[in-house]
């Protein structure tokens, strides 16, 4: 398969440039190379920006970027974003924007809050930037990539941002919750984007995802992270040899002790049986995770779990 | 038993299971917020629909004989949570309300709420799922595995409802055998 050509923003003010006040106009997007310059001085990031230059070099240092399928821009300030996008003479059109919420300094804006026109709701200046940036970039993915995801006011303001919900994730900087972190969500999402059938690297262990098998992309790993737990998750991943696969996923499912059903007619996916559901849907077939898994997939499982009856293609 | 009530008796999420849960059901943290839906979450005393979306999503009649057939809406997969909406009776007594198809920005990849969202993960009575209808008329299960599914407080928990929504003609649709 073809790879693809994928344009990434880094919207951020934490990149530390003032050294290359001289070559950088700062209120542009700042190309790959300066900021790989500014990366190689060795001038301090804050320790709670380690995750972000960790992920930019990671990036960079990608064969993709070196043969040319990635385009990185960084912006230190959202404002900037928007006046690159009237730009008339460079068109910009990003792929992907990875996007800080917190400022130091908003040039232009007042630091702590704006209120709209009809003082309808009161948001941070970056919140009001956002949902500019969602509008004007519609076939854009955008990675909310915060130091404070879990306070993020989304609350003031989440009846503009739900019409975008499909365009956005929100994701803490450095977040180790799921077995996942949220560098190598983002890593492994421009990956997919540029080559859809593709090896990446999580926890150090390799795994290969085949976009006609049932292990197709990162999210399968949070669907199976979901099934199984992180920690039965993490246990498993260490006893298996490389690579992680579609074959090794249904051997560590086949050790899964908990059932799913299947309605007599195979047309209903049941997690939890009870008396009405036996009689309305049995007699119940009863079917191993593994089972599952090879007919329908991790997404459907999941799914299954969350809704506890689901009707199946 | 201690804080027990006709309408339920005060558990944790999944706090009325015995047996091992599997590790879906496992709490998680962004599933435990509360505070990100503060604007969206609907206190449903005095006869009140719910405020979020501001237009109230009336479940299409053509569904409604499968609510009352199953006690719930499966034959449109995810989209029956465009007319869902979650209800708990919280620690305080109060029944409050979430639109189901509230988006959970911080729940990867699913941006699913959970009733403990409403409940930040507390303690409540009961809880299950509400569709309202044409005509005034309002479904009511008790399909929530954190709070619901205790045929012993049912019967109570539906009076408490239907005492609340009088404006309404309350259904029960809980399927039990």
């Amino acid at each position: 398969m073809a790879n693809k050509h994928i344009s990434i923003w880094i919207i951020d003010d934490s990149l530390p440039y003032q050294r290359f006040l001289n070559e950088i106009d700062d209120t542009l997007p700042i190309s790959a190379s300066q900021i790989g310059n500014i990366i190689n001085s060795g001038d301090g990031w804050p320790d709670e920006e380690q995750p972000l230059k960790d992920l930019t070099n990671l990036i960079l240092q990608s064969q993709y970027f070196i043969n040319g399928f990635i385009d990185l821009k960084w912006i230190l300030y959202p404002n900037f974003g928007i006046n690159a996008l009237k730009n008339e003479s460079e068109i910009y059109s990003p792929d992907l924007v990875i996007y800080d919420w917190e400022y130091k300094n908003y040039p232009g804006i007042a630091p702590e809050a704006t209120t709209d026109e009809n003082e309808k709701f009161i948001m941070p200046s970056s919140g009001k930037s956002l949902l500019m940036l969602l509008n004007q970039l519609q076939e854009s993915f955008f990675f909310i990539y915060s130091n404070r995801a879990a306070t993020i006011p989304i609350e003031l303001f989440k009846d503009k941002l739900d019409d975008y919900a499909k365009q956005f994730q929100v994701l803490p900087k450095g977040d180790n919750r799921l077995y996942l972190s949220a560098e190598e969500m983002i890593y492994n999402y421009i990956l997919l984007r540029i080559n859809n059938q593709e090896k990446i690297n999580i926890g150090g262990k390799e795994v290969v995802f085949d976009n006609s098998g049932m292990l197709r992309d990162y999210t399968d790993i949070l669907y199976l992270e979901n099934i199984l737990g992180k920690e039965y998750l993490k246990k498993k991943l260490g006893e298996v040899a490389d690579p992680f696969t579609d074959a090794v996923v249904s051997e560590i499912l086949k050790e899964f002790s908990f059932q799913l059903y299947l309605s007599a007619d195979k047309k209903i996916l049941i997690s939890e049986k009870d008396p009405f559901v036996e009689k309305k849907y049995g007699p119940l077939i009863t079917l191993s995770y593994k089972e599952a898994f090879n007919k329908y997939g991790l997404q459907i499982i999941n799914e299954a779990l969350n809704n506890t009856i689901i009707k199946i293609h | 038993m201690v804080n027990e009530k006709a309408y339920g008796s005060l558990i944790k999420p999944f706090g009325q299971y015995t047996e091992p849960l599997p590790p879906s059901k496992v709490l998680k943290e962004w599933h435990s917020i509360r505070d990100n839906f503060i604007n969206e979450i609907h206190n449903g005393k005095n006869d009140g629909a719910p405020k979020y979306p501001e237009i109230l999503q009336l479940i299409p009649d053509e569904l409604v004989s499968e609510l009352e057939e199953s006690g719930r809406i499966i034959s449109i997969g995810e989209r029956k949570k465009q007319y869902c909406y979650l209800w708990v009776i919280n620690k305080d007594d109060i029944i409050e309300i979430l639109w189901e198809n509230t988006q959970n920005e911080m729940h990867i990849p699913d941006k699913l709420v959970k009733h403990s969202n409403i409940t930040a993960a507390d303690l409540a009575y009961n809880g299950g799922e509400m569709y309202f209808a044409s005509n005034n008329r309002l479904f009511i299960n008790n399909a929530s595995d954190r709070y619901g599914l205790r045929r012993n407080f049912w019967n109570g928990a539906f009076e408490v409802i239907k005492k609340i929504y009088s404006k309404y003609k309350v259904i029960d649709i809980q399927k039990w055998e």
